[in-house]
């Protein structure tokens, strides 16, 4: 070959090859004295001992390693990790973790199971093996057509369609695999349940990464409403052995789903953030029996609903329809029922939730069906929206225009949208003030989707915020009207301007009092809710200055300019 | 006139690769002038993390910062780090995000 052609081969492959390679790193295991030499790449880690093969990876603030593949499994915990090329480069290192003792009480449940962690950790693991190594090469010859076996009879065993699961109340249940959804890549592992003699419905869940620990069996009552049942254990059929003590299942503070407690620890984090003064039980409505009880507290919970559903989305909608209609059923028809606003103190600040009519603090009071904690009442009043009939009205030209001065006004960053509502509507409500307009702010709070140039350039928000003007129209009626360049093409109604991003919810929008429920996406709700154009940000404390508020928003405009 | 043949093939090959590089810096151009094309731009900031929850359709969890509109995306490998970091009266956690899609690529405690 010519050598013209030779080197740029050459470089080319050298060049390549160069970002293929892993690191040598050196790996310190507590209780183990001597360090083993490994191969880290894409926070991979892959050791051989002599004897053992050893993998692992970073989750998060943790580095696991468990070794060998023949059933055997142990978990190693790592102090450290180090570059051999480079000692000054530390990959990973233990640190004081508080919550270490206390994740085995909250994680009641069995979490993961260890064995098919493992080898389906290694039958994803590839970036250690692009380095060439004769460790990596005997693991590729002997441990992977070992893993593969393996996981193949394993896999072999929970494709059997038959499941049968013992209730803690000793009710045996034959359950059947439901039909799987055309063009999914994943089982269904969703299970319809009967007992002999009975004809209560009973759903059983799994999930479909079968090294996760997510089972759960709900049952149907009567009056059509979910019941969380609690397991004693699951099994294969013609098989002695559950499925949680023939692969090992164990609690686990960081991996599966498993997480699931009931006592609302890892589940209220949304509340627990500078301790808010309610508590998570006071979100759960009084049913008549604690099934039911414990079936919402799932489902609103941080992990919940959300695991459920991704553990039956390889399910037609047929097989799964009955019982996401009683889902339905609990959370629109009992919450629509059972909750009410509730507004408290909160970080200097203020607060709204949901709450369970029948949970209210002793001590509440009440206006227009909100209640409020009795010190909150004042700060809620001064920050409230104008009465819209004393108002000083504009007409919708005047609102046109004053969009169309929004929308020049090119300090802001119109052409970055996925954050900074709340700096643009301050800035905006300033500037119409400032021409003699009356301005307040409209919220919508819960689970909001602006649309995007395609469907996967959507914008998600948790929250977002516009200025509100108040138009009067021919008929003398007044409108609080939304002036919103971000997302809307012209000035229009506040609850248009609602529906309009609550496509998630079906449109479902509630109007509330400021500050809206911090919990209404839990509710499948969005809710709507008008202040005066003081507040700058939700949860904010009261004694944030308006001069630390224009700093803020002229701060976040112009770092979010160079993003546009 | 071997020598030749050779010389001209290879002229032939830069010349198609010169091409090729205009016409894919011309469609990058096209894409930029319609919006199309975003920088991949990571930043990295101290946030509190309020709340995390699992979203099946994207096979991600949905994060919600304090002071932030915006809905954040981490993978399940970040699990541990927003656990830690919803933790009450804790510091913020270092992330780091794409300003674009806000998917989180880091999350230290």
């Amino acid at each position: 070959m010519n050598k013209l052609i030779k080197l740029p081969l050459f470089l080319i492959i050298t060049l390549s090859s160069s970002f293929l390679w892993a690191e040598k790193v050196q790996v310190h295991i507590v209780d183990r004295d001597e360090p083993l030499e490994c191969f880290h790449e894409e926070s991979q880690y892959f050791c051989h001992d002599g004897e053992n093969f050893l993998f692992g990876r970073n989750y998060g603030m943790d580095l696991y390693l468990t070794g060998s593949v023949d059933g055997s499994v142990d978990d190693f915990r790592v102090s450290s990790a180090v570059s051999l090329d480079n000692p000054d480069h530390i990959l990973f290192e233990e640190r004081e973790d508080p919550y270490r003792d206390s994740y085995e009480q909250v994680n009641r449940r069995p979490s993961y199971s260890k064995e098919l962690m493992s080898l389906t950790m290694l039958e994803n693991m590839t970036a250690p093996f692009s380095y060439d190594s004769e460790s990596i090469a005997l693991a590729k010859s002997n441990l992977y057509p070992l893993v593969q076996n393996r996981l193949d009879q394993i896999k072999n065993k929970f494709n059997q369609s038959n499941r049968i699961v013992k209730t803690e109340e000793g009710n045996e249940l034959s359950c059947s695999q439901g039909s799987a959804s055309a063009g999914q890549d994943v089982n269904c592992t969703f299970y319809q349940c009967t007992e002999e003699g009975s004809d209560k419905k009973y759903f059983y869940i799994s999930d479909p990464n079968i090294q996760f620990g997510v089972h759960e069996l709900f049952s149907v009552g009567t009056d059509g409403l979910p019941q969380r049942e609690a397991i004693q254990s699951i099994h294969f059929p013609n098989d002695d052995k559950s499925i949680l003590e023939r692969f090992n299942f164990v609690p686990s503070a960081g991996q599966g789903f498993g997480e699931y407690t009931g006592q609302g620890d890892f589940l209220s984090s949304e509340y627990s953030y500078q301790k808010p003064q309610i508590d998570y039980e006071q979100m759960i409505p009084d049913f008549d029996n604690p099934k039911k009880s414990d079936a919402f507290k799932y489902l609103i919970g941080v992990n919940g609903r959300g695991a459920m559903e991704n553990a039956v989305r390889g399910c037609s909608e047929r097989t799964t329809r009955d019982f996401f209609y009683s889902i339905d059923d609990l959370m629109e028809n009992v919450l629509a029922r059972n909750s009410v606003q509730y507004i408290t103190d909160f970080n200097n600040g203020l607060a709204g939730y949901y709450l369970s009519l029948e949970n209210l603090p002793d001590i509440a009071c009440s206006e227009n069906g909100v209640f409020y904690n009795p010190s909150s009442y004042e700060t809620a009043r001064n920050v409230a929206a104008a009465d819209r009939n004393s108002v000083q009205t504009i007409s919708m030209e005047k609102a046109r225009e004053l969009f169309d001065k929004a929308q020049a006004m090119d300090d802001i960053a119109w052409g970055y949208k996925p954050d900074g509502c709340y700096a643009r509507a301050h800035l905006m409500a300033r500037r119409f003030e400032e021409m003699g307009i009356t301005v307040d702010k409209a919220w919508l709070k819960g689970s909001l989707r602006a649309q995007g140039e395609t469907p996967e350039e959507d914008i998600m928000w948790n929250f977002h915020v516009a200025p509100v003007v108040y138009v009067e129209h021919d008929n003398g009626e007044i409108e609080r009207v939304v002036i919103d360049p971000s997302v809307e093409e012209g000035p229009v109604t506040a609850m248009e301007w609602a529906k309009n991003l609550s496509s998630d919810v079906e449109e479902r929008v509630n109007i509330t009092q400021f500050p809206y429920p911090e919990n209404s996406a839990e509710y499948l709700k969005n809710s709507l809710a008008f202040s005066n154009s003081d507040p700058y940000l939700p949860l904010e404390s009261t004694e944030s200055t308006e001069e630390q508020k224009m700093s803020m928003a002229h701060a976040t405009m112009l770092e979010y300019k160079g993003y546009e | 006139m071997k020598r030749d043949r050779k010389s001209g093939v290879i002229i032939y090959i830069v010349i198609g690769m010169a091409c090729l590089s205009s016409a894919h810096l011309w469609a990058a151009d096209k894409k930029k002038a319609a919006g199309q094309v975003k920088k991949v731009q990571v930043v990295e900031k101290p946030m509190h993390v309020i709340s995390f929850s699992w979203d099946a359709t994207k096979n991600l969890y949905r994060v919600s910062m304090r002071a932030k509109a915006g809905v954040f995306w981490a993978e399940k490998k970040d699990m541990i780090c927003l656990k830690e970091a919803t933790k009450s009266n804790q510091s913020p956690a270092q992330i780091k995000y794409d300003v674009h899609t806000l998917k989180i690529k880091s999350c230290r405690n």
